[in-house]
């Protein structure tokens, strides 16, 4: 359609139409050259407190050890992170430094024992407190000084909660899997649930009555969207009910000397973690945190599908009206855009010339289509939109996002994409035959 | 009140339980050094700082080098420090030893990143994502194996072992603040 025309048009119906679905649409693959899993779920895991990003995907890696990659519906699972860094974590090494040179310096200068003394100990402060009593009071005095940090640190947060507004790539990662019809699952630990509440906000209202669901565990949050557990000598939350008002208590667990290890052999003496506690299978507090994923898996509501997930995919958002437009050069040369929805190697199956987008381009999950090579992805203001914030995010099927970007418009420039975002190598291993989608740098 | 009280009583109860040990305390002298070590002679007395040393010996806490620079030693040019590399040939072998050193080798990697560079440190996430991938699909923690979880952390904790290692890992983990991933599928073993 001549965009002219298209504009007109969209103008006219502008109060109803918001984007559009475009005839590319869905791939039918040959299982046999189906480089993609389909997934109808995004399991979405929203870290505690004091996390690194690994400790996130080892969690995330257990999650999926208890709930496989099927839900009990029949839909396959993608299990994704969406990760926060606490604030300050860096300074809690001044203070175990500090803790490190008491005791004559005896264990100055072994910060291997960092991670582990944030969970109360493990088995290597084992050995060396059942080896050096005096140890002993190096860690605990680690821990109690934590514990209050950790109380302190999650207040200031409830005080000014997150908002997505901060967390851009979390926010193009939820429109994407809405504009692709997936059910979503918020799992969220500790003071992720602060993070989960503000991704629900933002996805809930977008998305079809039940397709979006939440599951907190240890809620460093009043505001509960879904299904809770709450362990009562959780003392990190407990620490938080004496100064404001949390969740309520729904198990008991064993005191610190009786609780089992978790799988990864801390105890947890703050009975806050994630699995050291809420999914140990050792402890029975980890039925009620499996039933309510259980329960929230097999209940969710399929939202309908604007987009065709691909072997990657690329999604345009701006913060406001304006035309936008989504422009992927594909390795054979093929200018995929409003003029030519179909390449060579893929789509660009939503297009909008309203406002605030999305427009999705998606590279077909089809070995015979896909080509290796690089695929330029860049954006144009159309018309309308100079100001605007216009955001474009990079994900395959596999590793997920693969990369997030914004930029705020110039003046219009019809059809020349004069926005370079991303170039996209899609590469064949010789060896084990995988096909992966990496970023590459930009050319200067 | 009753349960604030239980939890101070509790929280007591940890400190002093775990300052006895449940072994040879140091007060004593002439202990034994734990389950590891090299058992002192009749009336010999360790110090703290010997009985710490023999543990490492022993291969109950690992025997790290704590040099300034962040990089460390690589003598072999294997992308991974020589200490840790020597400790993971120790205890481990075949596909579960290359899993261990995939992963250390990303880990190792987070430490050196230009953390301007978004996409750089994705690139390293990745790289650890799927070398913990790989470590799941080769520990189980059946056959008396370590748990996944635990080699990985393992892994972590002895790459960020000084303080400079320590603050340029959590620098590379604050520059993932906010970013999504997702659980690599199929085999990541390199």
């Amino acid at each position: 359609m001549n965009k002219i025309l298209k504009k007109c048009t969209c103008i006219l119906l502008s109060f109803i139409v918001v984007s559009t679905p475009l005839t590319g649409g869905a791939q039918v693959v040959n299982p046999d050259t189906n480089l993609c899993r389909e997934t109808g779920i995004a399991f979405a895991f929203l870290n505690g407190v004091q996390t690194t990003e690994s400790q996130a995907n080892r969690a995330l890696q257990e999650l999926k050890r208890i709930h496989g990659q099927t839900a009990p519906g029949g839909d396959q699972i993608k299990y994704e992170t969406l990760y926060n860094y606490s604030n300050g974590f860096e300074d809690f090494v001044e203070t175990f430094e500090q803790r490190l040179q008491e005791q004559e310096g005896l264990l100055a200068g072994r910060y291997e024992l960092f991670f582990e003394a944030l969970n109360g100990g493990g088995s290597w402060w084992s050995s060396i407190v059942n080896t050096v009593s005096a140890a002993a009071g190096l860690l605990t005095g680690f821990v109690d000084w934590y514990k209050s940090a950790a109380i302190s640190q999650l207040s200031s947060l409830l005080a000014q909660p997150p908002t997505l507004a901060n967390y851009m790539e979390h926010q193009s990662r939820i429109d994407n899997w809405i504009l692709e019809g997936k059910k979503i699952l918020f799992v969220a630990h500790s003071q992720g649930n602060l993070f989960a509440n503000a991704a629900y906000a933002y996805a809930a209202p977008k998305s079809a009555a039940g397709s979006v669901k939440v599951v907190h565990i240890a809620p460093a949050s009043p505001t509960l969207n879904g299904e809770h557990t709450l362990a009562d000598l959780d003392l990190v939350i407990n620490g938080l009910r004496a100064v404001g008002t949390v969740a309520s208590i729904t198990d008991s667990i064993p005191g610190y000397l009786l609780r089992p290890t978790g799988v990864n052999g801390e105890k947890d003496l703050l009975g806050h973690g994630l699995i050291e506690i809420y999914i140990n299978p050792g402890l029975e507090i980890s039925n009620r945190v499996k039933s309510h994923i259980t329960t929230a898996l097999s209940t969710l509501v399929a939202p309908p599908a604007q987009a065709t997930s691909g072997f990657f995919t690329t999604t345009l958002t701006w913060d406001g009206s304006g035309d936008v437009d989504l422009h992927t050069y594909e390795p054979s040369g093929s200018h995929v855009y409003y003029r030519n929805m179909r390449g060579t190697s893929g789509y660009l199956d939503v297009d909008n010339t309203v406002a605030y987008g999305p427009e999705h381009y998606y590279a077909s999950c089809d070995s015979a289509r896909l080509q290796e090579g690089t695929y330029r992805v860049a954006i144009a203001n159309y018309a309308r939109a100079a100001g605007r914030v216009a955001t474009v995010q990079v994900a395959s099927w596999d590793d997920g996002v693969l990369g997030t970007k914004s930029v705020t418009l110039g003046a219009a420039t019809g059809d020349d994409p004069v926005y370079a975002m991303f170039n996209v190598v899609v590469s064949k291993n010789a060896q084990n035959g995988k096909y992966s989608a990496t970023l590459a740098p930009l050319a200067p | 009140m009753l349960k604030n009280i239980k939890i101070l009583l509790i929280a007591s109860l940890v400190g002093s339980i775990v300052a006895c040990g449940g072994g040879d305390g140091d007060s004593h002298g002439g202990g034994s050094g734990g389950s590891g070590g090299t058992p002192p002679g009749p009336g010999v007395t360790q110090t703290p700082a010997e009985k710490i040393a023999a543990l490492e010996s022993s291969g109950e806490i690992p025997k790290l080098e704590r040099g300034p620079d962040i990089s460390g030693p690589d003598s072999n040019t294997s992308g991974v420090r020589d200490d840790i590399e020597s400790l993971l040939a120790a205890e481990y072998t075949g596909a579960r030893l290359a899993a261990a050193m995939q992963a250390a080798r990303a880990f190792q990697k987070a430490l050196l990143v230009d953390t301007e560079n978004i996409n750089a440190v994705k690139a390293i996430s990745k790289e650890i994502s799927r070398g913990i991938n790989c470590i799941y699909s080769q520990f189980d923690g059946a056959d008396g194996s370590k748990q996944p979880a635990r080699v990985a952390q393992e892994l972590e904790s002895m790459t960020a072992n000084t303080k400079d290692r320590l603050l340029a890992y959590l620098k590379y983990n604050k520059a993932l603040d906010g970013t999504s991933s997702a659980l690599p599928e199929g085999d990541t073993c390199e």
